[in-house]
């Protein structure tokens, strides 16, 4: 394109010498008017143009050029009538200057078909120049200056406030634009053009653009109401390019590739980088490039491109500086993440990385997390003071990995430290070694642990696991429960998790008030998902009872008891059905005791008057023994139907009891709504005051 | 005599119960039902929709399901038990499908933009997807994406549920392809759809 407007100028100044030759020799005539038809040349064309002059003195002559239609290089193309007016042209055997000219273009890409124009050429030396101002063109102005020389040219063009979505269509017309590539705002900037002959040597481009948007579908990137500045310094030696180019974004959203958007918030946005352009070879080195996002990322870099076909990375080599939570979270990593669990996070601390991509194609990427504080916003888990070095190859060659935090929690319960040592493989992750987590007071130790398919629909982990006794008052009091007393450990077989589905394969086993807890078909769908449903199978075994109630204001009560919650299910951590029995194990030799209490609080859940017992002489009493205990609720669309040990006269017995002073406790209630039951149990358990007289 | 009156009547009891196993097939009227009962759940009633249109589609869609279940003796045993059939409906009264109707209901008024201007639109396999990003101001893309990312768990999580709280967890595909076909029936004017053929509409 340089070339040609070059070639182009200089021919347009080469016709000039005839002119002067012819009209030297005719000093005297006043006025001179020559036809001379169609002129063309490289890319060129001009139909029947015509040059009058007609002297004003000795000195200056007026000069009108005239053509009829021209047809001219890229991106100007075919326009319409030419008329150039030189009021005060000199015309000497040393120079052709056309100081103060006036030029008028039929063209429609012209806002306005004036515009000024200015020209000297000095035949000797071959030396010329044009400049051309207040050219109305695609809704703002331009200006310009063109230089030749013998030893080169200049070419320097200013743009004002050009309206892009016009630009953009009259280089599409001259066929030097993608046209799915759709652009409207203000455009605004310098370039400066230096070359020798047909070839170009040098570039410097400035431009501003203003409340810019566009779209490129083919490269995915788009902006809305942008302001950003972008400068290019480019030099030629041989055939090679040194380029150092700088953009800054001020303002608006860009996105960068789907589906990263960026937006300067915290001041502009910048990249900078160094390249060596190679035409022939179809490289593009950029020996350094510079990423700043102001308070989200730094990142340094140096990539190889090949320009053979399309765009294609070579080798690239990056170093994330200072990676800042939240907004590297938010920007970057966030829309990555929507529809899994970790996309609404409250994040804090610094990460720090490397990316390398190997011209292979391998990519090995290495992350540092420092002092990093991962929430859930909702409230599902949380991770505080996250430490760990990531890596990942993605030749599937094995990496070490290390995360460690020092506070955590998973829904309610609060997790301690802990250090996990794992290997990625592809995308295959596994624990090195067996890593403890401080659950409470207790301890699970995670034995394995594998990843499999990850950041793919078929993602699947399982581990298993063995917890340590913890304390179930603090387990109680954190999942916001009755308070117990006892002690909480346990096997955790193979859990595994697939398809939004937790599925512990085998028997969960809990150790609990002296007894023991098996938990079987546990299945857990969509565990941080919308309303996690759970279902299950519970055994309860030889509990002690005095275990149980001795912190449970439910008043206290010595044996054991054996039960079975049978088809549980829980949504959103609520039970909402089940088939539940407890009972005094029919061999149970133990020490049988329920306290006046207990009695009055077994009664207000079997549907009698709670405090009864107190009123009557019963309550010289502290407690009493009894023969055995038993309750059962079948939970069923929100109502609970009870049942005691054995059917009574209009009820059933919850104690019978045993010894003198011989006490049993009839429910009369059948169908008790399982709200209600809850909030009775919540108000015996809580203020024990309330319930004694 | 007694002996044999009674072992003559196991063939038939065996035939009754197999009579019931093969009519446990998909009521997909009962499906539709329960999709649209859903559907105004969480879009409320929406003017100019097909909500007060005869549900004219619902007849000409449940036959087909049956159709391949439906042999000679199953239809003469529906004739001969027609209570079987009338109580195969699709409840969708438990606690999870509640919790999640609730959480899309929650969410649609902040979709409802997004399906006018044809940013999003409803896919045929019972999702919904973004379907011109350019449609929506940049700022607000990853908003949409989010949103469109937390509609569709919910929705997989929906058909499933109902699947489940039926008893026929196989049930799960037919019940997207009802919701599927019930959404874009219900949808409002000028909000975009899949065709079965994977092509763009426009209500």
């Amino acid at each position: 394109m340089f070339s040609r407007i070059s070639s182009f100028l200089l021919r347009l100044f080469g016709l000039v010498p005839p002119l002067v030759l012819t009209a030297i020799p005719a000093t005297g005539l006043d006025t001179l008017e020559l036809a001379l038809g169609d002129l063309q040349g490289n890319g060129w064309r001009m139909t029947d143009v015509q040059v009058r002059l007609a002297w004003q003195d000795r000195e200056e002559a007026l000069l009108l050029v005239a053509a009829g239609r021209a047809e001219l290089p890229p991106p100007i193309g075919r326009i319409g009538g030419i008329e150039l007016t030189c009021p005060r042209a000199r015309i000497t055997p040393e120079a052709v200057d056309c100081p103060e000219g006036r030029a008028r273009i039929e063209s429609p890409y012209l806002d306005r078909p004036e515009f000024s124009i200015a020209f000297r050429y000095e035949p000797p030396s071959g030396k010329a120049f044009l400049t051309f101002a207040k050219l109305a063109a695609a809704g703002g102005l331009l200006a310009g200056r063109a230089d030749v020389a013998a030893d080169g040219w200049q070419v320097r063009v200013e743009a004002s406030d050009l309206r892009a979505e016009r630009a953009i269509r009259l280089l599409d017309e001259g066929g030097v634009w993608d046209a799915s590539v759709e652009a409207e705002g203000l455009v605004s900037g310098t370039g400066r053009f230096a070359g020798h002959g047909a070839a170009l040597s040098a570039v410097e481009l400035d431009a501003r653009v203003r409340a810019f948007s566009f779209s490129a579908p083919a490269s995915g990137a788009a902006g809305e109401n942008l302001g950003a500045e972008v400068a290019v310094r480019g030099r030629r030696s041989g055939t090679a390019w040194t380029l150092d180019g700088s953009a800054l974004l001020r303002q608006g959203d860009l996105l960068v590739r789907d589906p990263i958007v960026i937006t300067p918030s915290a001041g502009p946005i910048r990249l900078e980088a160094a390249m060596h352009w190679y035409p022939d070879e179809g490289l593009l080195q950029v020996a350094r490039l510079a990423f700043t996002h102001p308070q989200a990322l730094e990142a340094e870099g140096r990539l190889t491109l090949s320009l053979a076909q399309g765009a294609q990375m070579r080798s690239a080599d990056f170093q994330l500086v200072g990676g800042q939570l939240p907004e590297l979270y938010q920007t970057y990593l966030q829309p990555l993440t929507f529809g899994t669990a970790f996309d609404s996070l409250d994040t804090a601390g610094q990460v720090q990385g490397a990316l390398q991509y190997a011209p292979d194609g391998a990519v090995k990427l290495r992350l540092r997390l420092q002092e990093a504080q991962l929430a859930d916003r909702k409230g599902r888990f949380a991770l505080h003071h996250v430490n760990g070095d990531f890596g990942w190859n993605s030749d599937g060659s094995p990496v070490r990995s290390h995360l460690g935090w020092a506070s955590g929690a998973l829904y309610r319960l609060p997790l301690g430290p802990a250090q996990l040592d794992l290997e990625a493989r592809g995308r295959a992750a596994r624990l090195l070694r067996p890593a403890e987590f401080m659950v409470l007071d207790g301890k699970l130790l995670v034995e394995t642990f594998r990843l499999e398919d990850a950041a793919t629909p078929q993602m699947k982990w399982s581990f298993d696991a063995v917890l340590s006794p913890l304390s179930m008052e603090a387990f109680t009091e954190a999942m916001d429960w009755p308070i117990m007393a006892g002690k909480l450990s346990g096997v955790i077989p193979a859990v595994s998790y697939a398809d939004e589905r937790l599925t512990v394969d085998g028997v969960l086993l809990v150790r609990v008030f002296d007894g023991v807890v098996t938990v079987r078909d546990l299945v857990l769908e969509r565990p941080f998902g919308v309303a996690p449903a759970l279902a299950a199978d519970i055994d309860l075994k030889n509990l002690d009872l005095d275990a149980l109630t001795r912190t449970f204001a439910f008043g206290k009560i010595e044996g054991r008891l054996e039960g079975a919650i049978a088809n549980l299910q829980m949504v959103d951590w609520a039970p909402v059905a089940f088939d539940a029995w407890f009972a005094t194990p029919p061999d149970d030799r133990s020490r049988h005791r329920i306290s006046q209490k207990a009695v009055d609080n077994l009664t207000s859940l079997g549907g009698g008057i709670g405090g009864a017992l107190s009123r009557s002489y019963l309550r010289f009493f502290e407690d009493f023994s009894y023969d055995r205990i038993g309750l059962s609720c079948t939970l069923r669309d929100s109502v609970c139907v009870m049942d005691g040990l054995a059917p009574a006269k209009d009820g059933y017995y919850i104690v019978k009891g045993g010894g003198l002073p011989r006490i049993n406790v009839i429910g009369y209630v059948r169908r008790v709504n399982w709200d209600e039951l809850v909030e009775r149990l919540q108000r015996v358990t809580q203020g024990s005051a309330a319930v004694a007289e | 005599m007694n002996m044999l009156r009674n072992t003559s009547l196991i063939p038939l009891l065996l035939f009754l119960t197999a009579c019931v196993t093969i009519n446990i097939y998909f009521p997909a009227a009962a499906a539709e039902k329960a999709a649209d009962r859903i559907i105004e759940d969480v879009w409320g009633r929406q003017p100019g929709t097909g909500q007060e249109k005869p549900a004219a589609p619902e007849n000409k869609t449940a036959p087909q399901s049956r159709a391949h279940s439906q042999t000679f003796v199953a239809r003469v045993l529906d004739f001969l038990i027609p209570a079987a059939h009338a109580q195969a409906d699709i409840s969708i009264s438990s606690p999870a499908i509640q919790k999640i109707t609730a959480s899309m209901q929650a969410r649609h008024s902040r979709l409802v933009p997004f399906y006018q201007s044809g940013a999003i639109g409803l896919t045929a396999d019972g999702l919904i997807t973004v379907r011109d990003a350019n449609a929506a101001p940049l700022k607000d893309r990853n908003t949409v994406r989010q949103l469109v990312a937390e509609e569709n768990n919910d929705r997989n999580a929906l058909y499933r549920e109902i699947a489940r709280a039926n008893g026929h967890p196989e049930w799960e595909a037919d019940i997207r392809k009802t919701f599927a076909r019930r959404w874009i029936d219900k949808a409002a004017g000028g909000w975009w759809y899949q065709d079965q053929g994977g092509s763009w509409k426009q209500k």
